[in-house]
């Protein structure tokens, strides 16, 4: 955990967020990070993380309308300023602490 | 897990009610979404895996949020969990012999709710009234709040209007060509009446179709998407771009169509759906008359009562035999209470040296109460699932039960709602029952128990025999009423004759029945045709008919052209046919009566001759049909049954039919074939039948089971003496013999019990639900088959009983 108060999860998700723009919802999240980061975390771990963010005002939230099959209306998740602070300072802190060690790129998955 | 979440309703009933609790609402859906998407991508094993892992999370999480207390009482129960693992000679019998009571419960109750109430199949929170015209065919239903004030029927652009127009079409599928119904529909009206998707969309354009969930899972290979497929329905591509879920059939409660197309207020006759009205004949007809202002040909509503006659409702003779079915699923139950009392029972005797401990160190009486309460919980659990996992199974297996031919006619079960609501109730219920008998056992003194368990124990085998042969029996009544019943008109000779209703598009355009023959005959040159008021197989009532001055006799009335006879195949035996109404043909067996060519006959006060005389058709068991073959010509009608025989014994197709009748104005459908009609006709008394036949089964497992754990533990108290005895020289035979001679009272008392219950019993409920007493045969029948099945259960006990090694049990006395 960095200075941010930032876990790893908690880091992804937030970086998730931002990298899918404005209103995005859990099972977007869910399937972009399982896909980009190579972790496989379980969708209510993800919903956990996404409402703990909220309640740390890195995130905010609002309900959607219902997807186009119909069914619960969806919450819609948007990076806050201090969310977009808090990304910077992560990345920072994990630039200082590799910085200087040297360490070759790990290879892309499957190739 | 078997299939798509939107395919087990209690899966995803269970992600909502753990999100709910977990206070993550929406996680159900985003679940649900990822689970299709891993179905598409990876397959079902790896979608199945994934969909675990994400229950199993939010499990924990669910978990987290209760009560400290509860985490407590979880961990509490640990210890007789693990007792029960050790114990699969008490867990397994119990859990089988409460789970098949509570699947028999579950199963009957959604079958009678199923048939004999109709559910709606879109949303509940959708206030509707469907409007149909006159001919329009279709039932309507206005589940409607009473509370909720009428409000002006919303504009058609606000999508809460939609027209419905119910067509039949041939379709090539992955399976095959098959015979579809579909509803024409204009865009949105899945979503726009609360239905759901199962996969992609809903319609939002021309020549678009959306599939019912049974008929996707019916007719492509599992696992693979129909969106995008191409379908031709009777030269019209339509592309296919969603599948709907399974609770969605769209404001019918009969005919389920198959598919869902693109449709804009058709020319024919079709049904109006309004969301968003108030519950009232009133209202309702306000509904039609502002439709009708605005140019829709709405003529006729039907309420929500119209429902109830589906199958002749409560009363009728569906609904009598489904409610003497869920009796005797009752009665499969309490024989499986009465075992899991049983077991209880022989398990607290055993507990008996542990309970004395227990009290020595300081137990209170309500701690050993729980303990006993503790464990029938648990094992009522895992009897539940058992019920919900064989509920599930009979539910898969009752449509195959099921003899229906054709679209639109399956058996929607559910046992997501009531039958799990049954399973969970009974299991509560069989839970607290079971803990009776074993909390009086064990709280009494050692010697007091010993006496006063095996008097219980005997007592509930006894009881259960007797149990089993009355349900035996029972059941046996209703497959000899269904047997009975099991009459179709099977007299006819050529039984691919096609059947097709035809109906004039206005009232002015009525012509004679035999102008009506001459226009379709010009479409299907060769085949021979006949036009009928009636369906031939049971459409006809009996009337009551005299000939002269004899004493008026019972027939079937039909209504036919001349050609009626060839058409059937039905030989007529002297005489011609009749010409018109003031003629008639009588069946053969009519002549004892006084039917013969030159007679003359009397129906309501009407006054035909006797042209001809016909041979008898019968029924399927052999009973003849008497039948009046009464003239129909002249008369100008608007419609009736076209019945079409090509030359090679096949019908012709509707094509060439509605080629020739719909220029000159008449709407034509395909009815089916009369082997189809016979089948059908059938449908009712072969599923009873087949269900009666399954309970019986079920029944007897339960009281094998029973009766297999009660003995099994019966030699497992015994065993240090009978091994001493075999150690001694006592002969296996002799040995085996102590069992029978401690099984044949209890059995006998129980039969005994059983056999003169059943009398009474099968009397009483013979008065009741219209069917024949039981006869001596059946009783004796009955018995022994209850008989045959309590020894073959004895079989196993009986192996045990020199199981044991003799030598060693010696040195450990």
């Amino acid at each position: 955990m960095g200075r941010s108060g930032l876990g790893e999860l908690e880091t992804i998700v937030l970086a998730t967020v931002h990298r899918l723009g404005d209103e995005v919802t859990g099972t977007v999240a869910y399937e972009d990070l399982t896909e980009r980061a190579g972790r496989d975390p379980t969708v209510p771990a993800v919903h956990v993380t996404l409402r703990r963010l909220e309640s740390k005002g890195l995130l905010h939230s609002r309900l959607g309308g219902v997807s186009p099959r119909g069914g619960r209306r969806q919450r819609l998740f948007s990076l806050t300023s201090e969310g977009r602070t808090a990304l910077a300072e992560s990345r920072a802190m994990w630039a200082r602490v590799f910085d200087g060690l040297g360490l070759a790129d790990a290879p892309e998955s499957g190739s | 897990m078997n299939g798509p979440i939107g395919e087990g309703p209690v899966v995803r009933r269970l992600l909502e009610a753990l999100g709910r609790l977990a206070g993550y609402p929406e996680l159900a859906d985003d679940v649900n979404d990822g689970y299709e998407r891993r179905l598409a991508g990876a397959g079902r094993l790896r979608a199945s895996i994934w969909l675990a892992r994400q229950v199993g999370a939010l499990l924990i999480l669910a978990v987290r949020g209760t009560p400290r207390w509860m985490g407590r009482t979880l961990f509490g129960l640990r210890h007789t969990v693990r007792r029960l693992v050790r114990r699969p000679s008490l867990t397994l019998p119990f859990a089988i012999v409460l789970g098949g009571g509570l699947a028999a419960v579950a199963f009957m109750a959604e079958v009678r709710d199923a048939l004999l109430h109709p559910r709606l199949g879109v949303a509940e929170e959708v206030r509707l009234v469907v409007v149909t015209d006159s001919s329009g065919g279709s039932r309507a239903m206005l589940p409607l709040d009473p509370a909720t004030p009428w409000t002006e029927p919303p504009p058609a652009a606000t999508g809460r209007l939609f027209t419905s127009r119910f067509e039949s079409a041939n379709v090539a599928t992955p399976a095959g060509l098959l015979r579809v119904t579909m509803d024409a529909v204009p865009e949105g009206f899945v979503t726009g009446l609360g239905g759901r998707l199962r996969l992609g969309h809903d319609l939002d354009g021309p020549d678009q179709a959306v599939l019912a969930h049974a008929f996707w899972r019916s007719h492509w290979p599992e696992g693979s998407s129909p969106l995008g497929a191409t379908l031709e329905l009777d030269g019209r591509s339509v592309t296919v771009v969603g599948v709907a879920d399974p609770d969605f059939d769209g404001p019918t409660c009969c005919v389920r169509p198959s598919l869902w197309v693109s449709g804009e207020r058709p020319a024919g006759p079709y049904r109006i759906v309004v969301a968003g009205v108030a519950d009232s004949t009133a209202a309702a007809t306000a509904v039609a008359a502002r439709l009708r202002d605005a140019g829709h040909p709405a003529a006729k509503i039907e309420l929500p009562h119209a429902l109830a006659a589906v199958f002749g409702g409560e009363n009728g003779p569906v609904g009598r035999s489904l409610t003497t079915l869920l009796w005797l699923a009752l009665a499969a139950f309490a024989a499986g209470i009465l075992n899991g009392g049983n077991l209880l029972v022989a398990d607290a005797l055993e507990r008996r040296d542990e309970v004395s401990i227990r009290r020595s160190i300081g137990a209170s009486p309500g701690a050993i109460v729980a303990l006993v309460v503790e464990q029938a919980g648990l094992l009522a659990v895992a009897g539940a699932s058992i019920g919900l996992l064989l509920g599930w199974v009979m539910t898969e297996a009752a449509p195959h039960l099921l003899p229906i031919i054709g679209p639109g006619s399956t058996l929607n079960l559910d046992l997501g709602g009531l039958g799990t609501v049954v399973v969970l109730a009974g299991a509560v219920l069989g839970a607290a029952l079971c803990a009776l008998p074993a909390a009086v056992i064990v709280m009494t003194t050692a010697a007091r128990a010993r006496r006063r368990g095996g008097r219980v124990s005997g007592g509930l085998v006894a009881a259960q025999a007797a149990l089993g042969t009355v349900l035996v029996v029972l059941t046996g009544m209703l497959v000899n009423e269904s047997r009975r019943l099991d009459g179709a008109f099977v007299g006819f000779r050529n039984a691919g004759v096609g059947i097709f209703p035809v109906r004039a598009s206005a009232e002015e355009r009525s012509v004679t029945p035999d102008e009506l023959l001459a226009a379709a005959q010009v479409a299907t040159p060769g085949a021979t045709a006949a036009l009928t008021r009636h369906m031939p197989v049971y459409g006809a009532e009996a009337d009551s008919v005299s000939f002269g001055s004899g004493p008026p006799v019972e027939a079937y009335v039909e209504e036919a052209t001349h050609g009626f006879f060839d058409v059937l195949g039905i030989r007529p035996l002297e005489g011609r046919p009749a010409r018109d109404g003031r003629e008639a043909v009588a069946s053969a067996d009519l002549r004892a009566a006084g039917a013969s060519v030159g007679a003359t006959i009397v129906i309501e006060g009407e006054e035909l001759s006797i042209v001809g005389v016909a041979e008898t058709a019968t029924w399927a068991r052999g009973e003849p049909r008497p039948t009046i073959y009464r003239g129909w010509s002249a008369e100008r009608v608007t419609g009736g049954l076209l019945l079409l025989h090509g030359r090679d014994g096949s019908a012709p197709g509707l094509a060439a039919v509605a080629a020739a009748l719909t220029p000159a104005g008449y709407a034509v459908s395909w009815f089916g074939t009369l082997r189809e009609q016979v089948v059908r006709s059938r449908v009712f008394t072969v599923f009873l039948q087949r269900l009666a036949t399954l309970f019986a089964a079920l029944c007897l497992l339960v009281v094998v089971t029973g009766v297999y754990a009660h003995f099994t533990r019966w030699v497992k108290a015994r065993h240090r003496d009978l091994g001493i005895r075999h150690a001694l020289g006592a002969r296996p035979a002799r040995l085996r013999g102590t069992l029978y001679v401690a099984a044949a009272p209890l059995l006998a008392a129980g039969l005994a019990t059983g056999l003169g219950a059943s009398r009474y019993l099968g009397r009483n409920a013979a008065r009741v639900i219209g069917v024949a007493a039981p006869g001596l045969g059946l009783l004796a029948v009955g018995t022994l088959v209850v008989a045959a099945a309590s020894l073959v259960s004895l079989v196993g006990p009986a192996f045990r009983v020199v199981r044991y090694e003799p030598r060693r049990l010696l040195t450990e006395e």
